[in-house]
This record gives structure tokens, C-alpha cells and sequence, in this order.
């Protein structure tokens, strides 16, 4: 039993020894490069803007940029324990948001992790309701709360949604201080549930997007499914990048109407609340400055190429690159901004 | 349908449904021992016995042969997925060594064929997987 | 025929490698339909919408079907929607009758699959009307159905009910993910596990090693006898004809239905289809005790089902733009890549991109069928491969399915085997392993139906008022509990005449 199987060892090593001899090592990064992903969806965003990204790292650098979309924690466990930038981790404002909320999984990004360069920005995220709802805008809501009328938000607990409805609450509470308690939350998940409260009158704002509700706000006011926007988020800047068509019949200049300042979420009575859903690499706290820099690098001449901003477009996303130091700078603050709505709503 | 009202705080929410499944499993396994009773003292009676009876007829070495193998199989594949990353060749490698030893344990009676039928299928088969899996698809492999 | 204005050569090559690939992941057990169209989505950036969409639909009608070959070769489901297959497909093929089991399941899987492709094409947009009146409740009563048939399905009544609850008491241990709305709070887990159980198990770990570590440490405790799988010689028992369909137009129709309906719920995993659709086949069946020996009935309901989902779980993707399973939800990612929006208007508004989805569904079913009937001849030989040959290549292919399982995680293949462990010792001690895994995959979308039905209601009573369609269901439910109840006590009933006729 024991000959052959010293044989295969024999036979297994060679071949790995021929394997393995043909990478390079003079570059900080080659052969093949994983990139987790905080989400275990391939359908959604996250995995959307990484694939565009590791499709064009690929190219770039003659690797192979593989995206893998294991959740939250499994990214996090898997960057904690491999330093040698052989596997990197992707996800947006979640990462840092998750520890702010106290979520199971998450740590303090910016002191566990090294933050990498920002690369794109989902400016989708919309508050809808139904079309025949009494509120026809953000305002109206605002105003419904300030009167007394319950209002009930659904949103996704734990994330991104969170801070869009602190905002909100914070709105009603700088304007109308006391009135806030009127907006409550309907905690749920997916995009179909969401959608779901809103067709049983369960909630009369839901957290949506523009890419899945566009053509529910098109349909007749008399039809169940019927919704329309209140409010993107997103900053106006950000919006105008898009492309003109914007996304289905809604037009990139009917977009920016429910944008600030054409809609008012304020933020202390003067400044209005914005917030863009970026997405960023995430490094382990120890990878070697040279491999940061050399992904800075190798980033910043994808995005000066200008091939990577038409794809990112194409599917309704906005280019943002900033290096890792300046895009560590901008995240922080924020978190900073978005911790006292949370806390705030606490 | 007053005594029907529920509210659930949502901070505890993630208890409510683990604690309503956990009583009536409790309550399904008591059921459970009383229902089969006489079983459970006809079996404890012959406990001794059959206990002996299931080690004598337990074949220890192909048993615990193939747990061992498995455990070493994904615990040093795991090892080797550090030294060569995102490669699957610590997959490639452990699989042939695990394949070969597993088959060597199976077989009864080791002609030379068959030991040699059971070496190529372990060097071939994990190579084919290996090979569609990392190199055509793409997957990540250990 | 405007429908076949647009095909070209190049979608029909497409489809035809879609289905081929797809039969190939849907076969390995741990890896599905959804794996195969997510690894082989970065292939459709370089085509167009109707050459991507021919790939990944001839990739799901693969994934869906490719299933039912380990379930009935070798007694492991080769994705979740086929555990029901091996309940009779598995005792057909030691019987000798490997190849007719494959060959009814191929035909039933056909007949769902168009089935589900003309209810789609005629109905989508009526259906996710009736769709949206699902809401939170009626779902949580339909997979409380659908757990009631663990009684149903279990040897004896007591074993297969605490197996089916423990089943869903393991499902929720981790945290209450907060992506179906929970507060991302961890529970049945003890603190020093918190790390590696944050997730908890995930299912095809779970079911790969519950049903394929399991069968092998049985074996290896009996020292792998060296005769095959087969107890016959293929070829033996009866051969495949068509009139074994005869008179089981109504099962198949029925079937399809389920499957359909199943699929048409978004967040009703697509697993639950062919599990109803075997359960109601038992309760109407004219021989309920001879189904789960090896009945072709039973192969039938179960993957007419499950190929019936495809059709179905498409109808709220193109017509609410929520996907229906989690292979479709995949497959949004394609058409937001080609810049194609779904919704309630994409079917008027994309009528182009609606037909060929349509041709190129037939057609994948189509493809899937001539591919798998005519394979079957080599296939069916893996069982009489010896095991000391066969056993090694299977453990290797579930730990690289468990450790694929979700991307890359080695926690999933310390799942696989701790089941496979859990599975052998629960078998001695009386535990069943169909009505746990069911337990195990509903158990998480009823919590979250029952206790979001709470939040919103504040009452119980909702489960009883809140719609026609939640009375129905409890009638359903009733059914179902007093049928599983009548049956254990004539089962008791004989015990006792045995016993005493002794």
C-alpha cells in the first residue's frame, strides 16, 4: 500500500514543482488574485461592480482577478487571514456601517483593516410609495409626520437603509422636534418584500432603487403596483454624471428632480443631507504598503484609460476612484456624519 | 381575539421563533420517549448485547479509516491552500493522495490491477476536475 | 411564426452548451443550477442579450434537470429540488431498473418544463397579479404546508416529526440575517463558535453530507462490500416504455402545477416544489404505501415538479422583476450587465428580448431532453462502477461541492462532514433524514414569514383572517395533518393485527 502511494507524492510534486515555477515574482501581484465580496448575492451590485472591475484589473495586470461572492463575515475572515494581497476584499458603505449599528461580524474598518481606493457609486437608492398615496412627495411626508400621521418606512435593517431613514427622522426632528416619533421603521429584506408591503398598504414608503422600481412609478395610478419617487438620496453631482438616457423612460433630468436641492432632506437646517452608496476595496491591516501602492497605481491607469467609466455607466453606476489614502480620508468622514444619525435615532 | 395579541420587540426578535421551535421539540421528544417506551426499555435490557454485537460487526479499520483520511484529506488541504493561494493546487495534490489511500482501503483483494486501476483513477480523476472547475471555470479551488 | 424571426445559429449552439454544462453542475452533488449560471455569467459580457440569455436559460433548464442522475444512480440529490427524486428513483435503480428510472424522470422533467414555459408565455403578467396577493402570511401558511408534509413523508410519525423540527431548530442557529429583515443578532450558538457559526450551516453542505457522507460511513462501517450499487443486473426488471405514462396525465399536469405555483412565490425556495408535488401525489395516489419502494409514479411527481419550477420562478422575474428562485436572481445581473431592465413593463416594452427568452426556454427543454435520453445508455453505468473506485471520486466531488458551496469557504466542508457524521449516528438512534432536510430548508423563511406576519399584524388572528387564500391554505393544512394522522394509526392498527396474528 505504502509504494504507490510514495509514487503519486512523487509524481504530484514534479508536476507542482513545474506548476508553480511558472509565476512570476517580481510583481507584487500575479497569477491569480481573489476578490471577496461582503455579499453572497451574484446578482446584486456589490458583485455587478466588482466583476466590472476585476474584469479590467485582469487585463491590466495579465492576472486572474476571480470575484467571489462569500458574505459579510466569510470576506471579513478571509482578508483577515491572508496578508499577501493574494485575496482582497470588495463591499460598499456596509463595512463600516455594520460596526456602527453593532452587528455581529463587523469590527472597525479603519482600525482592522486598511482601506483601499474607492472605485464606483450606486446612485440608485430611492424612497418610493405608492402612487395613489396622499404623499406626493418627500415633503409631504415630512409635513404628514409634522401633523400626526404615522407613517411607516420600510427599509433593510442593519445597513445603508438605516442611515437613509435616520436622515430622515433627523429632518422631521430639526424642523419639527418631537414630531420625529411619527416615522417608524417596517424592518424587511429583500427588494420583493419591500415591494410586497407596499402593495398590501403595509408601509407607506419603502427603501427602493431606481433600477428595480423605475417602471412600477410608470405604470397607471390605478394599478395596485403603481409607485412613485420621493427622494434619491444620492448627491446631485453624482447623478449628473449619468448617462442622459437614465435609467428605462426616466430620464437622467427627471432623475435629478428628486435630488437635493431640488428635494430637501435636511441635515441641520441649512445643509441638506446626500449620501452616495460607494464601493471600495478593503485590505488586510498588514499587506505591504508596495502592494497598495501598486494596486493605486495599476487603478488609476485603468480609470485614465476611460474604458471602465462607460461600463460602470452602461449599468447605471458612477465612476468615483480615489486612491486608498484619500479615499480613507472621505469614507471617514462619512461615517462620522452617518454615526450621529444613528445615533441620533437612537 | 384579545388574548391572541403578540408584539415582539424587535431587538429580541431573533429569539422569538428559536424558542417557539426549541419547546416543541421538547415537547415532540418527550412524546417521542413515552411513545416508544417499551422499545427504550427492551433496548436498554439488551443493551449490553447489542452494543457488542454493533462493535463486533463494525469494520473499524475501513470506518474509521475513512474519517481519519477525510479529516487529514480537508485539514492539511486547507494547510497547502495557504503555501500555494487561489491555485487549487493543494486541492489537486490532496485529492490524488486521498483518492489513492481511500480506494487502497476499500479494496479487498489488491491484485495488481486493480491497484493499479485504483492509482490512475486517483491521479486522473481529480486532475479532470481540477482542471474543468479552476482552469475552464474559473472556481476557486483550495 | 414571428417567434422565430430572430434565431441564429450561434443562440442554438448556446443554448445546447448551456444545457450540457448545466446538466454536468447540476449533477455534481453540491453544485446547482445557480452555481452554473453565476461562474458562467462573466462569459455573457463579451455576447449580446439574445446570445447571453440562449447560454444562461440552457444553463438553468440543465442545472434544474441534471439533478435527478446521482439521485437515482447513487442515492444523493444532486441539488436540493431532487431530494424527492431518490425516494423512488434510487429503490427502482437497485432493482436493476437504473436506466427506465432515468428515462421516466427525463420525460416528467420535459413535460414540467414546457409545461411551465406555455404558462409562462400565456400568463406571466395574470399570474404575478395573483402572485402579489401573497403576502407575508400566506407564505408563512404555505411553507407551514409544505412542513406538514414531513409527516407524510416519515417512516414512522413521532421519529419523522422530531427529525423535521429538529431539522428547523438547526436551520436557524447563526444570525437572523438581517437581508430577510431580521436584527443580525446570533443565537443557539455557544460564544467561543460565534466566528465560524456567524452564518450558520448552509444547505447543500448540510444535504451532501447528510445524504452522501452518510450513505458512504454506513458502507464503511460494513466494510464496503465489494458487489456494485445495482443488486440486479442492468437491464433487469422491467424496461422503459412510453405507456408507463398511461394514466399519469393527471399526475404530470398536477405536478407541473405545483412546481409552476412554487415557483412563481418569490421567497418560497424552489426545493419546496417537488417536495408538495410528491406529497399530494402520495396523498392521492391509488397506492400510497408502495410509493418510497420504488414507484415510477413518485419519479414522475417529483421532477415534473422541479423542472415545472423554471417556467415559474421566470413569471415574477419578467413580469415584477423580483426574482423567484435563486437561479433567476442571477440571472437579473445579466440583464442589468446588457442594460435591460425587468418589470412590470419589460414584457410590452421589450417584446424582442421576451420572445427569445421564450424560444430559447422551449428550446433548452428540448435540448435537455435529447441530451439526457440518449446519454443515459453510458451514465447509468457509474453504478456498477466498483465501489472502491466510485466511493473515493464521490467524497471528492462533495468536498469540492461543499467547499464551492458558497464561493470558497472551508467552514462548508467541516459542515459536510459533521452531517455526514450526524446523519450516520442519527440513523441508529431512530432520526430520518428526508423530514430533517426539509426541516432544515424551510425553516428559515418560517421564521421570517411568521414572526414579519407578527410585526406587521401585531396578532395572531391574521393567520386565520387575513384572506381567503389563508383559509384555504389551513384547510389544506388540516388535510394534510389528518391524512399523516390516519395513516400512522392504520399503520399502528396492522402492527397490532401482526402482532397479535403472531
Amino acid at each position: 500500500m505504502k509504494k504507490p502511494l510514495l509514487g503519486m507524492c512523487v509524481v504530484a510534486a514534479t508536476a507542482l514543482g513545474l506548476v508553480s515555477a511558472a509565476g512570476a515574482a517580481d510583481k507584487p501581484i500575479s497569477g491569480n488574485l481573489r476578490i471577496v465580496i461582503g455579499s453572497s448575492s451574484t446578482g446584486g451590485d456589490t458583485y455587478q461592480n466588482a466583476a466590472i472591475i476585476a474584469d479590467e484589473l485582469s487585463r491590466h495586470l495579465d492576472i486572474n482577478a476571480k470575484v467571489d461572492a462569500v458574505g459579510v463575515s466569510a470576506a471579513f475572515q478571509a482578508v483577515s487571514r491572508v496578508k499577501d494581497g493574494s485575496t482582497i476584499m470588495f463591499f460598499h458603505d456596509q463595512s463600516y456601517l455594520g460596526h456602527l449599528l453593532g452587528l455581529k461580524g463587523y469590527q472597525d474598518l479603519f482600525t482592522a483593516y486598511t482601506v483601499g481606493p474607492t472605485v464606483s457609486i450606486n446612485p440608485g437608492d430611492a424612497f418610493v410609495g405608492a402612487k395613489d398615496s396622499k404623499y406626493k412627495t418627500i415633503e409631504d411626508v415630512i409635513q404628514g409626520a409634522a401633523k400626526g400621521e404615522r407613517i411607516r418606512v420600510a427599509i433593510q435593517p442593519g445597513g445603508v437603509s438605516e442611515v437613509y431613514y435616520g436622515a430622515l427622522n433627523n429632518a422631521i426632528k430639526v424642523r419639527y422636534p418631537g414630531k420625529e416619533a411619527n416615522l417608524v421603521t417596517v424592518k424587511t429584506g429583500s427588494q420583493g418584500d419591500k415591494n410586497q408591503l407596499l402593495f398590501d398598504r403595509q408601509a407607506e414608503v419603502i427603501h427602493g432603487s431606481v433600477q428595480a422600481n423605475e417602471q412600477y412609478t410608470r405604470l397607471p395610478a390605478e394599478d395596485q403596483k403603481a409607485m412613485r419617487f420621493y427622494w434619491l438620496p444620492a448627491r446631485q453631482a453624482t447623478i449628473a454624471q449619468a448617462n442622459p438616457e437614465g435609467m428605462g423612460a426616466t430620464s437622467r433630468e427627471d432623475l435629478l428632480k428628486f435630488t437635493s436641492p431640488n428635494v430637501h432632506v435636511t441635515l441641520d437646517g441649512k445643509q441638506d443631507f446626500t449620501f452616495d452608496k460607494e464601493f471600495f476595496f478593503i485590505y488586510n491591516k498588514e499587506m505591504d504598503p508596495k502592494v497598495v501602492a501598486y494596486l493605486d497605481k495599476a487603478l488609476g491607469e485603468i480609470f485614465a484609460k476611460g474604458e471602465v467609466q462607460k461600463k460602470l455607466k452602461q449599468s447605471f453606476f458612477i465612476p468615483n476612484f480615489q486612491p486608498s489614502k484619500q479615499a480613507e480620508a472621505y469614507l471617514m468622514k462619512k461615517a462620522a456624519q452617518s454615526k450621529k444619525l444613528i445615533d441620533a435615532t437612537r | 381575539m384579545e388574548f391572541l395579541r403578540v408584539t415582539i420587540d424587535f431587538d429580541q426578535s431573533h429569539l422569538f421563533f428559536p424558542r417557539i421551535v426549541g419547546w416543541v421539540l421538547v415537547v415532540l421528544l418527550c412524546l417521542a420517549l413515552v411513545a416508544r417506551r417499551r422499545e427504550l426499555v427492551r433496548a436498554a435490557a439488551g443493551l449490553r448485547g447489542s452494543l457488542g454485537a454493533a462493535i463486533e460487526s463494525l469494520d473499524l479499520k475501513t470506518f474509521g479509516g475513512t474519517i481519519g483520511l477525510l479529516i487529514a484529506y480537508i485539514v492539511v488541504m486547507d494547510r497547502l491552500s495557504d503555501v500555494w493561494p487561489n491555485t487549487g493546487l493543494s486541492f489537486l495534490v490532496c485529492s490524488m493522495v486521498f483518492m489513492a489511500s481511500l480506494s487502497l482501503l476499500y479494496l479487498h483483494d489488491r491484485t495488481r490491477r486493480k491497484v493499479a486501476l485504483a492509482i490512475v483513477c486517483a491521479v486522473l480523476a481529480p486532475f479532470v476536475v481540477w482542471y474543468a472547475l479552476a482552469k475552464l471555470f474559473f472556481l476557486t479551488l483550495p | 411564426m414571428e417567434l422565430l424571426v430572430d434565431v441564429t445559429p450561434l443562440m442554438l449552439v448556446l443554448v445546447a452548451f448551456g444545457v450540457i454544462i448545466g446538466i454536468v453542475f447540476g449533477a455534481i452533488p453540491g453544485m446547482t443550477a445557480t452555481m452554473a449560471v453565476a461562474v458562467c455569467l462573466p462569459m455573457t459580457y463579451g455576447l449580446d442579450l439574445d446570445t447571453s440569455l440562449a447560454l444562461l436559460l440552457g444553463l438553468y433548464v440543465g442545472g434544474i434537470s441534471g439533478g435527478l442522475v446521482p439521485a437515482i444512480l447513487i442515492n444523493i440529490p444532486g441539488t436540493p429540488s431532487s431530494i424527492t427524486t431518490t425516494f423512488d428513483g434510487h429503490p427502482m435503480a437497485q432493482k436493476g431498473e437504473a436506466e427506465r428510472a432515468l428515462k421516466i424522470g427525463i420525460v416528467a422533467s420535459l413535460f414540467g418544463g414546457l409545461f411551465s414555459a406555455l404558462v409562462l408565455f400565456f400568463f406571466a403578467p395574470a399570474l404575478a397579479d395573483v402572485a402579489i396577493k401573497f403576502s407575508y402570511v400566506e407564505k408563512f401558511l404555505i411553507i407551514f404546508f409544505a412542513l406538514t408534509i414531513i409527516a407524510s413523508l416519515s417512516k414512522r410519525l413521532i421519529n419523522g416529526a422530531v427529525s423535521g423540527v429538529l431539522g428547523i431548530w438547526v436551520s436557524l442557529i447563526g444570525t437572523y440575517d438581517i437581508n430577510n429583515g431580521g436584527n443580525g443578532d446570533i443565537r443557539l450558538v455557544p460564544g467561543f463558535l460565534e466566528d465560524q457559526l456567524i452564518n450558520g450551516f448552509s444547505l447543500l453542505p448540510v444535504l451532501i453530507g447528510l445524504f452522501g457522507l452518510t450513505v458512504i460511513l454506513e458502507e464503511a462501517a460494513k466494510g464496503v462490500p465489494p458487489e456494485p450499487i445495482a443488486r440486479f443486473k442492468l437491464g433487469g426488471g422491467t424496461p422503459f416504455r412510453f405507456s408507463v405514462f398511461k394514466g399519469h396525465l393527471g399526475t404530470l399536469t398536477r405536478a407541473s402545477a405545483i412546481g409552476t405555483f412554487v415557483g412563481l412565490l418569490p421567497g418560497i425556495g424552489g426545493s419546496a416544489a417537488s417536495v408538495l408535488a410528491y406529497v399530494q401525489q402520495k396523498n392521492l395516489s391509488k397506492h400510497p404505501e408502495r410509493l418510497g419502494t420504488g414507484e415510477p409514479e413518485g419519479v414522475i411527481a417529483s421532477e415534473s415538479a422541479n423542472n415545472g419550477l423554471t417556467g415559474g420562478a421566470l413569471i415574477p422575474l419578467v413580469s415584477l422583476g423580483i426574482p423567484g428562485d435563486s437561479t433567476t436572481a442571477v440571472m437579473i445581473g445579466a440583464f442589468t450587465l446588457q442594460g435591460l431592465q425587468l418589470g412590470p413593463l419589460f414584457i410590452g416594452e421589450h417584446l424582442e428580448a421576451w420572445h427569445t427568452i421564450m424560444v430559447n426556454l422551449v428550446f433548452a427543454n428540448i435540448v435537455m431532453f435529447a441530451v439526457m435520453f440518449f446519454a443515459i445508455r453510458y451514465v447509468v453505468k457509474v453504478i456498477q462502477v466498483p465501489k472502491y473506485l466510485l466511493y473515493p471520486i464521490i467524497l471528492m466531488m462533495c468536498v469540492v461541492g461543499a467547499f464551492s458551496a458558497n464561493s470558497g469557504i472551508m467552514f462548508d466542508v467541516w459542515t459536510f462532514f459533521l452531517f455526514g457524521l450526524f446523519g450516520y449516528y442519527g440513523h441508529k438512534i431512530g432520526l430520518e433524514s428526508a423530514p430533517f432536510i426539509i426541516g432544515f430548508i424551510l425553516g428559515k423563511d418560517a421564521e421570517v414569514y411568521f414572526v414579519k406576519s407578527i410585526e406587521s399584524y401585531g396578532s395572531l388572528s391574521i393567520f386565520f383572517t387575513k384572506s381567503p387564500i389563508a383559509v384555504g391554505l389551513w384547510v389544506l393544512i388540516a388535510l394534510s395533518l389528518g391524512y399523516a394522522f390516519y395513516q400512522a394509526w392504520r399503520n399502528v392498527q396492522r402492527g397490532a393485527a401482526e402482532e397479535g396474528g403472531k
